[in-house]
């Protein structure tokens, strides 16, 4: 009974391991099918072929020599050949992943050892001979191949001998201190030190894969240009906007973890860009507290949304991002927000990035910049807008002085900005087909012209003139979509707007038909109410026209008078 | 009008999702659903909050309205390929009419969250709406200015009113456009004929 106990423990702790290693990856890197495959491989091929070949050479070189000496480059030799195998199938390129799977063909092996070890020996000692060795042994065989698997990753595909024999020679050395410390050793000297190189084979893992992280971010920094002694603003001048860096590295990620993870990490990249676009801001802008806490909220969520994302790409993966793309580089993060917004100007805050590096940047007091929200949110449509969202906005106007007789703009020229009147006027006036010039309207303080054009940029259909010395607030249709952009529910509460007057203007052109039809034909017109939206009236293209007045005084003319739909 | 082999897949009856191109097009198609209603079912009231649009596939909808008396009037009845409460899905007014299913319906509906889903992940299209809407408005109130003005000449008695009109794009949207442009020359010919039979005041 006590050797089935022995041998279950002898088995299911290694295979515990194996299941705990691909539990951190997460299912995101490294295959379970691969994995399998490799374990058996571990216990069903290189195990008996080794014991063979040890048994044949026992007879030579004696057993001590098997032990210390040739034991362990075979057994390695054997393991390793089904990770070269994959490795030239490209089933893997990724040094994580060689690292896990060279993990399983270590276990693999060492949990067949182990059996056979178990059930040779006394009843008295199985068990616990079971359980040391599942945390020595079956470790150190684990890590050896962990580390020769890692160094056989970071080839990526690129098949080079020197550097498998690297990684063969340290998962040799370390199997042939093991064997030679537990030869000499006995009792708790020999437990102590079985489980400290157990452990230092663990480490030699680790070190392997930091190195093959540190060396991606140096050849990233490299790509990049960047050294210490230049500032951003010339390493940007210099890199040029969206030189691909990180599509680059993306890319070649796709290959080995899989569109669906690659889409993963691009948007953590994405959050990520934001987080610091946003902290940049809650710690450099002036703006007043009602903003400052939107902003956190965001910065909440954002980091909320992050970790579910970094949970489900695995620690593997994770770690490797943390190391080639560090939290705290800031340079390095201010580089790639600009790429990622050039690749995904609807993910990236874009506008926000705009204002740090442009000069529109802290021109205005926090009293100012609640003061323009306050006066956006009078103009139609930015009505349904969060008044946090206007402020943020208002970071962008510019103030622009305009002498008496000055054109603003000419018509037909592009509708590129949106002028709000802070002080003097503008007359608006059109050209007919012989070039006569007729006033039509003047737009006077606190009134606005161009809130359409901001929206959808249609060329202008008027003149606008200065009257007196004029004073206006401009937010240039481009900063404006650079600010909505990033900002759905913002979309949304303008589409609100225009939806509301889409449906007032469509619905009085068919009322106007019905009376005038009714009209025209000597009918009982009936005039169906169309109820007017609850516009701010501060818009530049008229949200009432009385065409309902003006046939109601031809009705009664035709003693026709029209009713309404109520009476 | 020529009837699509399919009225239902195409959310371009909407003249709201005019100018999206044919892969957001897939993507707000995802976002809907069908749903089928029994004859006599009512779809919505008067009043109720809305937040919902629907695309007529199969069957016919009764538009009821309150007349003077408080019966229930049909205003319109709409079949195969109509469109209902494309402005209601935005700007959350309450409908301004009912509507009863006169026969077995089936309609593609989209709901706001949806659209709402649709729009977070695709702020493009958005832009895109608010251009379409932008114009339509732009559009339909130039008109109306230069509708105000024809009629203001007509009363004023001015010999030649006539109607300077943007021309009309010669689509079936636009058809109230052109159907209002022959009304008024109608009415505008009514008028003079009354007003010449009017003795004049005397000066």
């Amino acid at each position: 009974m006590t050797w089935v106990l022995a041998a279950g423990i002898g088995l299911t702790l290694p295979l515990l391991a194996v299941w705990l290693v691909h539990a951190l990856d997460s299912f995101r890197t490294a295959k379970w099918r691969l994995s399998l495959v490799c374990l058996a491989w571990g216990a069903l091929a290189a195990y008996p072929l080794a014991a063979l070949i040890n048994g044949v050479l026992i007879p030579s070189i004696g057993e001590l020599g098997v032990r210390v000496l040739a034991a362990p480059v075979i057994e390695e030799a054997l393991k390793v050949v089904i990770l070269v195998y994959l490795i030239r199938q490209s089933q893997f390129r990724y040094f994580v992943d060689g690292a896990i799977y060279g993990f399983s063909v270590g276990i693999g092996f060492a949990a067949v050892e182990n059996l056979i070890y178990v059930t040779s020996v006394g009843a008295d000692t199985a068990l616990s001979l079971a359980l040391l060795r599942a945390l020595s042994a079956a470790l150190m065989h684990a890590m050896t191949s962990a580390a020769a698997g890692s160094a056989l990753g970071r080839l990526r595909g690129a098949y080079s001998t020197p550097t498998l024999i690297a990684g063969l020679l340290s998962a040799v050395v370390l199997h042939m201190l093991y064997n030679t410390v537990i030869t000499m050793l006995s009792g708790v000297a020999y437990m102590a030190a079985a489980l400290s190189i157990g452990i230092t084979g663990l480490l030699v893992v680790m070190v392997l894969i930091s190195s093959g992280l540190r060396a991606e971010k140096r050849r990233f920094s490299e790509t990049l240009g960047l050294q210490n002694d230049i500032s951003m603003g010339e390493r940007l001048a210099v890199q040029g906007i969206g030189d691909g860096t990180v599509e680059a590295i993306l890319h070649n990620l796709r290959a080995g973890l899989g569109d669906e993870t690659v889409q993963d990490i691009r948007q953590l990249l994405i959050k990520q860009a934001n987080l610091g676009i946003l902290q940049h801001n809650v710690t450099r802008a002036d703006v007043s507290d009602r903003l400052r806490t939107a902003w956190q909220d965001e910065i909440t969520a954002l980091q909320v949304e992050i970790n579910t994302l970094r949970r489900r790409l695995g620690i593997a993966v994770d770690s490797y991002l943390q190391a080639v793309f560090p939290a705290r580089d800031q340079v390095l993060w201010s580089r790639m927000q600009t790429e990622l917004a050039e690749y995904d100007p609807t993910g990236v805050h874009t506008f926000d990035l705009f204002m740090r590096v442009s000069e529109l940047a802290g021109a205005f007091t926090v009293d100012q910049l609640q003061m323009m929200a306050q006066r956006l949110s009078e103009i139609d449509i930015f009505r349904h807008v969060p008044m946090h969202e206007l402020e943020n906005l208002s970071r962008a106007i510019e103030i622009v002085e305009y002498a008496d007789g000055e054109m603003l703009f000419d018509q037909g020229d592009d509708g590129d900005a949106m002028y709000l009147i802070d002080g003097g006027a503008i007359t608006i006036s059109i050209l007919d087909a012989n070039g006569v010039e007729t006033a039509l309207r003047t737009f006077t303080v606190g009134q606005v012209v161009g809130d359409f054009a901001v929206v959808d940029g249609h060329p202008r259909s008027a003149r606008a003139w200065a009257v007196g010395d004029l004073r206006v607030l401009v937010l240039q249709r481009e900063v404006f979509h650079m600010f909505i952009r990033s900002r759905p529910q913002v979309i949304f509460s303008i589409l609100q707007v225009l939806a509301e007057r889409a449906r007032y203007t469509t619905r009085s052109v068919e009322a106007a038909l019905r009376s005038i039809s009714a009209l025209a034909h000597d009918e009982q017109p009936v005039l169906e109410s169309v109820p007017v939206p609850p516009f701010t009236a501060t818009t530049e293209i008229p949200a009432v026209v009385p065409v309902h007045e003006a046939l109601g005084r031809v009705a009664s003319r035709l003693n026709q008078p029209l009713r309404d739909a109520d009476e | 009008m020529p009837m699509s082999s399919n009225p239902c897949a195409d959310l371009r009856r909407f003249s709201l999702f005019d100018g999206l191109s044919e892969a957001y097009l897939e993507r707000l198609r995802q976002q809907t659903h069908r749903q089928t209603f029994e004859a006599g079912t009512r779809l919505f009231e008067r009043g109720d909050p809305g937040g919902v649009l629907m695309l007529i596939c199969r069957g016919e909808v009764e538009i009821l309205l309150p007349d003077a008396a408080q019966h229930e009037v049909v205003l319109r009845v709409l079949g195969d390929g109509a469109t209902l409460g494309e402005f209601s899905l935005l700007d959350q007014r309450p409908r301004s009419a009912s509507a009863r299913a006169l026969t077995p319906l089936d309609v593609l509906v989209l709901e706001r969250r949806d659209f709402l889903a649709f729009l977070s992940s695709n702020p493009l299209a958005g832009l895109t709406m608010m251009r379409t809407l932008a114009e339509r408005i732009r559009y339909t109130t130039a008109y109306l200015e230069t509708l105000n003005e024809a009629v203001e000449h007509l009363q004023a008695g001015h010999a030649d009113a006539h109607l300077t009109l943007v021309s009309a794009p010669n689509t079936p949207e636009f058809a109230d456009m052109q159907a209002l442009i022959s009304s008024f020359l109608t009415l505008a010919r009514r008028f003079e004929s009354e007003e010449q039979k009017k003795p004049r005041d005397g000066g």
